[in-house]
């Protein structure tokens, strides 16, 4: 009999794939589904992980589509306060598949929402985005003004992208009772005010999540046939959970699980989908731990580097070398012969730890 | 396997790390130090005298003449732990006599960079510029690894204890050395266990919680900086702060390249000897960069 594991190549081992790779070595992504050239417009959208690769994309000289630019006379710290810049257009983080589905369907008329104007104290706000405005809007009129004219750059960030990164972050969120919609805070966090009789708290399934994001794709494909989508899950946990039955790191390790199979779900089964693992290179037993800050939430900028490493590898054109392969010669080679042992050291070293020599 | 007697530890600048590790691992042996270097200018009935009364020799001598004076012994080879994936730029010179040219605050370890902008007239500021990123994956300090590995196992093949033993555990150590020849006491006390391992057949030993107990002599000199742009390639944050003999600190690379040059001063640094020093690679790469 044959064992099938033969045959495998290095990366379907563990002792190969992640003991044996070096401290910040591990590529847990296999081959390069697409490449992103410079001429390709690439939009970004999700949880607050995704404004890292946001920020990577507009660094790395590609054609970071952002069609939601800052008004003429903005200074760029104005700008980023009202969040130009953060995503591909201002529609702020969009954590739970659902809210993106439902993100498209506003855009494109498909979606009334009932309530879509919160009160914040003087002010008002976009229940779908209400940090988007630090200082919110003057009335409803303009928050519904300002949603009408995110909404037609939104469609042009459906229609015309070349590729679409959408990072995965939660499965739990706020809804309407009344039409389902799904806010992106819950009401009275941000603005509003919770009402039991209107809102109520849901946890997606993962049937949901893959059927939300099945059909987030399919509408993309829809008005956009040839775009490229790149999923990835935030590694980021969950701040807090809404389920008082349930410990915060469970109902992280559960969002998490879902959101991990709906991508995977959704990659293989769809060809313009792709699945990029951001969540496995820093959360993995590999680093130790080493990633996080010391919230252990917060993503360490080296964590960063290392995901971003992984997508420039496989992504971008020339950017960095294939895995595996060899680096350039090394203008400085070490000889044992050439090592000196300072004398020195060694009394000293031999002194501190109660030895003569 | 002998549950007492004397264990005579002689290797390089570990020497004190694993001893003090033994110590505190073989409380029925005794424990003994001597400087490797020492055997290797005695005559053979010296060594032999030496290592009348020892029962276990831990040695980082790797010349078989001298080795086998200690047949009667039970010799441990152990290997030196050199790694320079954190630290490609450390180097050495030489002036035509062989003489090690001392460096900042004496020392013996120099920047390859300082060495050649030194050598080709570079000025200090342009030479501090070099330390940047993109300089490092160009003359091949980024990615090192997988040699630095390979020749760090290659020093144990040559000895009695195994690489697989000690590298993946130093995984969750790193980085693991101070310097391209200096481990942390992490490193030190992982040898040591391996080292008690062979002496009592016991590997239980490796997993006692002693790290905590043992300092870390080396650190008590030079600390090179893994640089940014290369700890970043391992998942460590760099810096560009040098900790020079016990307590200099330089800042930046500037602050570093200052001192380098003060120390050079006027020299013919040009005909100085750099053993590690690609000088082909460097002058292919570097002369534009350092705007010559």
């Amino acid at each position: 009999m044959t064992n099938p594991y033969r045959s495998q190549p290095d990366h379907c081992f563990w002792s190969r794939a992640v003991v044996a790779a070096p401290p910040g070595q591990l590529d847990p992504m296999v081959g390069s589904p697409f490449r992103i050239t410079p001429d390709m417009k690439v939009a970004t959208l999700g949880s607050c992980f995704a404004q890292n690769i946001a920020r990577h994309l507009q660094r790395s000289g590609l054609n970071y589509f952002v069609p939601e630019t800052a008004p003429d006379g903005l200074s760029s710290d104005e700008a980023a306060a009202r969040n130009y810049g953060v995503f591909s257009a201002r529609y702020g983080n969009v954590y739970t598949v659902r809210q993106a589905l439902q993100l498209f369907d506003r855009a494109f008329g498909a979606l009334q929402p009932k309530e879509d104007v919160w009160a914040r104290g003087e002010v008002f706000v976009d229940p779908f985005r209400p940090l988007i405005e630090p200082e919110g809007f003057a009335s409803p009129q303009h928050v519904r003004d300002a949603a009408t004219t995110h909404l037609a750059y939104v469609r042009r960030v459906f229609s015309e992208a070349d590729v679409l990164v959408f990072t995965l972050g939660l499965t739990e969120g706020w809804r309407s009772r009344e039409d389902g919609v799904v806010f992106a805070t819950a009401p009275g966090v941000a603005g509003g005010v919770f009402d039991p009789e209107r809102h109520e708290r849901v946890n997606f399934t993962a049937r949901e999540v893959s059927d939300d994001l099945q059909a987030f794709c399919d509408r993309i494909a829809g008005i956009n046939r040839d775009a490229r989508i790149l999923l990835t899950v935030s590694p980021v946990p969950l701040i807090a959970t809404h389920r008082a039955e349930q410990h915060i790191l469970s109902a992280t390790t559960y969002s998490k699980a879902v959101l991990r199979v709906a991508a995977e779900e959704i990659a293989q089964a769809n060809p313009h989908v792709s699945y990029f693992p951001s969540f496995e290179i820093i959360t993995s037993a590999h680093s130790r731990g080493s990633y996080f800050e010391a919230d252990l939430r917060s993503v360490r900028e080296v964590g960063i580097a290392h995901v971003m490493r992984v997508f420039s590898r496989h992504f971008l054109i020339n950017e960095d070398a294939p895995a595996g392969s060899v680096p350039p010669p090394c203008a400085t080679v070490p000889t044992e012969a050439d090592v000196v042992c300072d004398e020195e050291v060694i009394e000293r070293a031999l002194r501190a730890s109660g030895f003569s020599s | 396997m002998k549950n007492s007697g004397v264990v005579l530890v002689s290797s390089n600048c570990m020497t004190a790390g694993i001893a003090l590790v033994l110590k505190a691992l073989l409380p029925s042996h005794e424990i003994e130090t001597a400087h490797m270097r020492a055997f290797l200018d005695m005559s053979p009935d010296e060594v032999t005298r030496r290592l009348a009364n020892v029962d276990v020799w831990v040695t980082g001598v790797t010349d078989p003449s001298i080795i086998e004076l200690g047949a009667h012994s039970h010799t441990i080879r152990i290997p030196k732990i050199i790694f320079d994936a954190y630290h490609p730029d450390i180097a050495y010179a030489r002036d035509a006599a062989g003489t090690l040219i001392k460096g900042v605050e004496k020392s013996d370890y120099h920047s390859a960079l300082v060495l050649w902008c030194h050598q080709n007239g570079v000025s200090a500021q342009q030479c501090a510029q070099l330390f940047a990123p993109e300089t490092f994956v160009r003359i091949g300090y980024v990615g090192r690894w997988a040699q630095a590995a390979s020749g760090l196992k290659a020093l144990f093949d040559a000895g009695d204890l195994a690489f697989d033993d000690f590298f993946p555990a130093m995984m969750e150590h790193s980085p693991f050395m101070h310097s391209f020849n200096h481990p942390t006491a992490a490193a030190v006390v992982r040898l040591a266990k391996l080292i008690a391992c062979k002496i009592t057949g016991d590997r239980t030993i490796l997993s006692l919680p002693i790290e905590r107990s043992i300092p870390d002599a080396l650190a008590l000199d030079t600390i090179w900086p893994i640089y940014p742009g290369i700890a970043d390639h391992y998942g460590l944050r760099g810096s560009f702060l040098w900790k020079i003999g016990a307590a200099r600190f330089y800042r930046s690379s500037a602050e570093f390249v200052a001192a380098s040059y003060a120390v050079y001063g006027d020299a013919d640094s040009a005909q100085w000897d750099v053993p590690r020093l690609d000088r082909m690679l460097f002058d292919q790469v570097l002369p534009e960069r350092a705007g010559l």
